[in-house]
């Protein structure tokens, strides 16, 4: 009886390495082929990273918002090069950094193996913190468009930061809610770097400054019924007092603003006070009366209240809001304030580059401030301060209201002066 | 700070965990599969409810008859969408694995893709309409008394989705234990579930019963996802993030019991709620810690009980704690 | 465009040697020891935070502790940056200090998981420790004097920091290889000793295992401490190669990719392990925009690409676990010296023998 060879075994190991190695090989032909048939040697396509978070609880619909607001400043910016016929292009290149000073880093890695030495992003102070030493060791310039917290404040770094940190903010705010009357604020705030590094500076600035009073409550982000902290900033409102001088500070996002307002608007005592709200309140999610004519009429009969960057008549805010709904129809820029922020980072680090003349990120480092001194965007004013922050910090106060064809919208009425540090109320 | 209101909100979301965690219970004492994509039913019937709230926004705010069939049409829809997703997900991914004898941590991380599959599907639908986060027509809101006052309890509101949640819940309970204990399908679901080979060997239709459970499943945590995205707006992460706390009510009810189940849920709403609260009053803790508190009672239910609470009588309670009473006597009336 | 492989190679050698490391660790407790350590993070978070703590701090006060610089600010990470560049003694010396430190720690809380770990089933367990994982997490989040919370601790510098720029970053990912490496000829080592086949044992028949003498519990105690101990070593290695320690990076989803690499390339078998977390590395490169550009394809489709990158990871892992069940790799025999004899002693069989004709 004859006896069977052994089986040879499928997937043996010199047969897995032989399928790897075909798949390098054949990955490296195809490059080779597709950098051949690449366009004609005089177009030079300058790539912009967008290392934007768009997934994981917090970012998952602020991000897209920023990161298409960004890459609709390079589509425009492609296009007006198309017009001048200049053989100049710019390519954006997203990575996603799920929000993680982990994947922040890895995203910068990545993008500069890539050949990447410009970069709008990242969006939080913690991933900012996070790439500081990889960008300025390695010279790549990074401009987040949302990054606020003051822990990030480094003079003469690649990092620059379109809006200014939230220390003029919080002085606003204070001399804002101090001079309209109210010496007591329960405050409730989202527990991340931004709402903590907020309720901080306001805390601080409204109790020192202002003789005021305040109680806090935090919650966790990744909480999303918050039934039981809105109970608490009741029964904290109540203890301040609920009387003429008592108000509310919310300091949260798109998801938890809607959940603590859906909450609120049950509670008798949290219904009868002003409500303020940090820069990130300021969203048209909050006046969608068609999804949400509930959370509409609170916020209204609240009298929201708060600052934002550049006033609504800034005819470059209005252009910028146009071109994203002509772009992605049925998407709303205005349900980020950051959106304004992150265009104008775009704009920032492409004209860095047209300015420099060459795709150099000292180059570029050196020239953005320049530009940045005389440029007016979405955002406001973008003259940026020793450390690269934004510093023009005139900000602009809006309050809910309801327009001549009882529209809710946000109606401005005063504004902040950086330089003095004086509000001033229109007529 | 502790107060009847934050007792209703402790009902209220542990019944809405229970609802959503007896379907995980049900695939994983059934079928076997500790299924972390039991997550993303929910989110599916959360958004097929406010989804349609939203295309039949008009009939909503008519109110009247009009208004109560699209309630129950997105509650419907939120079940048989859910159920239609999880069946398929089984006859798709599980099943197969399941016959090739794939161990319970294969099926879990054949799960994980599953979930990721149904999460970022649903990204990928709603992104361009700007429903990343998306609330639905009805909201949650006071019940008004003829008067004109809020119908109130103790002095703290009972809101309509309270009203709503807890009798569909104990509903649900009650028809669940009618399946199980009347019904010939309920029966061979808990044979498949205690043995599954003497239940074939037996001649029940395994795959049949198989099939049923998984559509019960997927329907309950659809149903459960409608009443919370009542509560909630939802995103299409709302699933994932409360995955791990639906796992805690199931495993505290041993992962095989449906009372112990039921019970989980409600210990995990009243830890995250009154828990919190009492923690807060109590040690000045603050709520950023809620989820923490939750997840330590799991901890420590485990480490005190290791099958979790089924089977618990008071019989036995009082025998454990009279256990420990004992040992802490000093040992020389022992001697 | 070209691709500066600088970059890339540290940046994917990093990658894939931590999440070896994570990956043969949980092979070793769950392949090997039937424990499925699903909070594997939480021992990851143990050694970042114990590395972190001890860097920062011993640089901090070496560095003379200026008064007026935030401690847990990017101005204090700054400081704690350039001592570190003009202190190469120091920085190296403090990376083999916290990393021997690191697996101290975690081998003790992994000891003291133990305790749970005896008393409950397999899915139980695996469920409890994720949530303590993060518990954890929600724990180093709000208290900030552990790791600055939701800011968040910078400045650990990376043990090369006084090389120039892109070298720094290649001699680290060199160090992890080495140190993943060398890990995996532990775990092979291990694995084929006596103590492996013990814990194989247990794994298969704990009571056929008590039956023999051999103590069941100690030998899960000692797994999970070594487990535990190569994941907060992984964990002290993450740390310096982001720089900074951020309560947010441990998420669960970490303990995950390192069970789906095992799963993936072959539960009880190192070399699936290794083949499991390159093949994650890849796809988890491939699928990104980047990879894209560096292709040189500018292509805008009209989706969003981040969700696409999702959905075909979730798709390729169904795919893998459906064709093949048992991993790419299956388990192998125990190769020691003795197998080796004895296989050696096996004639190899006769390919066409003709058939024997008495007649």
């Amino acid at each position: 009886m004859a006896v069977e060879a052994p089986k040879v075994k499928k997937w043996s190991m010199p047969l897995i390495i032989a399928i790897v190695v075909i798949l390098i090989l054949a990955g490296s032909l195809g490059w080779v082929l597709l950098q051949l048939g690449a366009p004609a040697p005089q177009q030079v396509t300058y790539p912009i990273g967008l290392a934007i978070a768009t997934s994981g609880a917090t970012y998952q619909s602020d991000g897209p918002i920023r990161r298409d607001a960004a890459q609709l400043a390079i589509d425009q910016m492609n296009a007006q090069l198309v017009a001048a016929a200049s053989p100049i292009r710019f390519q954006g290149i997203p990575d996603d950094t799920q929000g993680t000073a982990d994947g922040a880093k890895a995203s910068f890695q990545r993008l500069a193996a890539a050949g990447v030495k410009v970069v709008v992003g990242p969006l939080s102070t913690g991933e900012a913190t996070a790439v500081l030493d990889f960008i300025n060791t390695n010279h790549i310039v990074a401009i987040s468009p949302s990054s606020t917290g003051v822990t990030a404040a480094v003079p003469n770094d690649f990092l620059f930061r379109a809006p200014p940190t939230d220390i003029p903010q919080a002085k606003a705010l204070s001399q804002l809610v101090s001079s309209l009357g109210y010496t007591k604020v329960g405050i409730i705030y989202r527990l991340d770097d931004y709402g903590r590094g907020f309720e901080q500076l306001f805390e601080q600035r409204f109790e020192t400054v202002y003789g005021g009073q305040t109680l806090n409550v935090s919650y966790d982000i990744s909480a999303q019924d918050l039934a039981t902290e809105v109970g608490q900033l009741s029964t904290n409102v109540q203890t301040l007092g609920a009387g003429p001088q008592t108000a509310v500070l919310v300091v949260a996002f798109e998801g938890d603003g809607i959940e603590i307002f859906n909450e609120a608007r049950l509670d008798t005592t949290l219904s009868s006070v002003r409500w303020f709200g940090s820069e990130s309140m300021r969203r048209s999610a909050f006046l969608n009366r068609t999804a949400r004519p509930g959370v509409v009429d609170f916020v209204l009969n609240a009298n929201l209240t708060g600052f934002f960057a550049s006033p609504s008549l800034n005819p470059i805010s209005t252009a910028f809001e146009q071109a994203y709904t002509a772009k992605y129809p049925s998407r709303d820029p205005k349900k980020s304030p950051y959106s304004y922020y992150s265009y104008d980072s775009a704009m920032l680090a492409m004209m860095g580059v047209l300015a420099a003349g060459k795709y150099d990120g000292d180059a570029v480092k050196a020239m953005i401030p320049f530009v940045a001194q005389s440029y007016l965007g979405a955002s406001g004013s973008k003259a940026m301060d020793a450390n690269g922050d934004a510093i023009a910090a005139d900000y602009v106060a809006w309050h809910t209201a309801l327009d001549a064809m009882s529209k809710e919208y946000f109606a401005e009425f005063a504004r902040w002066r950086f330089a003095t540090e004086t509000l001033e109320f229109y007529p | 700070m502790v107060d009847v209101a934050d007792l209703f909100q402790s009902v209220l979301i542990g019944s809405l965990y229970a609802l959503m965690a007896l379907g995980l219970t049900l695939t994983y004492a059934v079928a076997k599969v500790p299924n972390f994509a039991h997550a993303e039913y929910v989110t599916v019937g959360a958004y097929t409810a406010a989804l349609v709230t939203i295309a039949f926004g008009g009939a909503i705010t008519l109110g009247g008859s009009g208004a109560a069939a699209v309630i129950v049409a997105a509650f419907a829809l939120a079940f048989v969408v859910a159920a239609a997703i999880a069946l398929l997900s089984d006859e798709l991914v599980f099943r197969p694995l399941f016959r090739r004898a794939a161990t319970s941590l294969h099926l879990l991380v054949a799960s994980i893709g599953v979930g990721l599959i149904v999460r970022y599907a649903l990204s990928l639908l709603v992104a361009p309409y700007d429903f990343l986060v998306v609330t639905p027509r009805i909201g949650k809101d006071l019940i008004r008394l003829p008067g004109g006052e809020a119908l109130a309890v103790a002095g703290a509101p009972v809101t309509n989705l309270l009203a709503g949640a807890i009798p569909t819940t104990f509903g649900i309970v009650a028809a669940l234990y009618l399946l199980f204990t009347r019904t010939r399908i309920g029966k061979g679901m808990r044979a498949m579930a205690s043995n599954f080979d003497l239940a074939r060997v037996a001649g029940i239709k395994t795959t049949n019963i198989r099939r049923f459970t998984w559509l019960l499943a997927g329907g309950l945590a659809g149903l459960g996802g409608a009443f919370w995205i009542v509560d909630v707006p939802g995103t299409p992460e709302m699933g994932w993030g409360i995955l791990l706390w639906l796992f805690a009510a199931s495993i505290l009810g041993g992962f095989t019991s449906f009372w112990g189940t039921v019970a989980g849920g409600f210990i995990v709403g009243f830890a995250e709620n009154l828990g919190i609260s009492a923690l807060h009053d109590g040690f000045g803790v603050s709520f950023s810690y809620r989820p923490m508190i939750a997840l330590v009672i799991i901890v420590l239910v485990f480490l005190i009980r290791p099958q979790g609470i089924t089977g618990l009588t008071t019989g036995e309670l009082v025998g454990q704690i009279r256990k420990r009473l004992a040992a802490l006597r000093p040992m020389r009336e022992r001697a | 465009m070209a691709v500066d492989f600088s970059f890339l190679l540290p940046l994917l050698a990093t990658s894939f040697g931590i999440y070896l490391i994570l990956a043969l660790s949980f092979n070793l407790e769950y392949g090997y020891a039937g424990q499925p350590n699903l909070g594997k993070v939480f021992f990851y978070s143990v050694g970042a935070y114990a590395a972190g703590a001890i860097t920062t701090r011993v640089l901090w006060a070496l560095a003379g502790a200026p008064a007026n610089v935030a401690f847990m600010q990017a101005p204090g990470a700054a400081i704690r940056q350039a001592f570190a560049r003009s202190n190469p003694g120091v920085i190296l010396g403090l990376f083999v200090v916290s990393l021997l430190a690191a697996a101290v720690i975690g081998a003790a809380v992994g000891y003291l998981a133990a305790y749970p770990a005896l008393r409950m089933r397999g899915d139980f367990l695996a469920i409890v420790l994720i949530a303590v994982g993060e518990a954890g997490r929600v724990f180093g989040r709000n208290y900030e004097p552990l790791a600055g919370g939701v800011f968040g601790l910078p400045g650990v510098p990376n043990p090369f920091a006084w090389l120039p720029a892109r070298a720094d970053y290649a001699a680290y990912a060199i160090l992890v290889l080495a140190i993943a490496a060398g890990m995996y000829l532990f775990a092979v080592r291990l694995s084929n000793s006596p103590f492996g086949r013990l814990l194989k044992s247990v794994r298969d028949d704990e009571l056929a295992a008590s039956v023999y003498g051999k103590d069941a519990p100690r030998a899960k105690g000692h797994i999970l401490a070594i487990g535990s101990g190569m994941a907060a070593v992984a964990g002290a290695l993450y740390v310096f190669y982001v720089q900074q320690v951020y309560a947010d990076d441990f998420i669960p989803l970490i303990s995950f990719a390192a069970v789906t690499m095992v799963i993936l390339g072959g539960v009880a078998n190192h070399k699936g392990t290794l083949v499991g977390a390159a093949f994650m590395t890849l796809v988890d490169f491939v699928t990104r925009p980047v990879f894209l550009a560096i292709l040189g394809i500018n292509w805008q489709p009209p989706f969003d690409l981040n969700y696409v990158r999702y959905l075909v990871t979730g798709i390729i892992i169904v795919l893998v676990l459906l064709f093949r069940p048992k991993g790419l790799l299956a388990e192998g025999p125990v190769d020691t010296v003795a197998m080796r004899v004895a296989q050696s002693w096996k004639t190899p069989a006769p390919v066409d023998e003709p058939a024997r004709d008495d007649s």
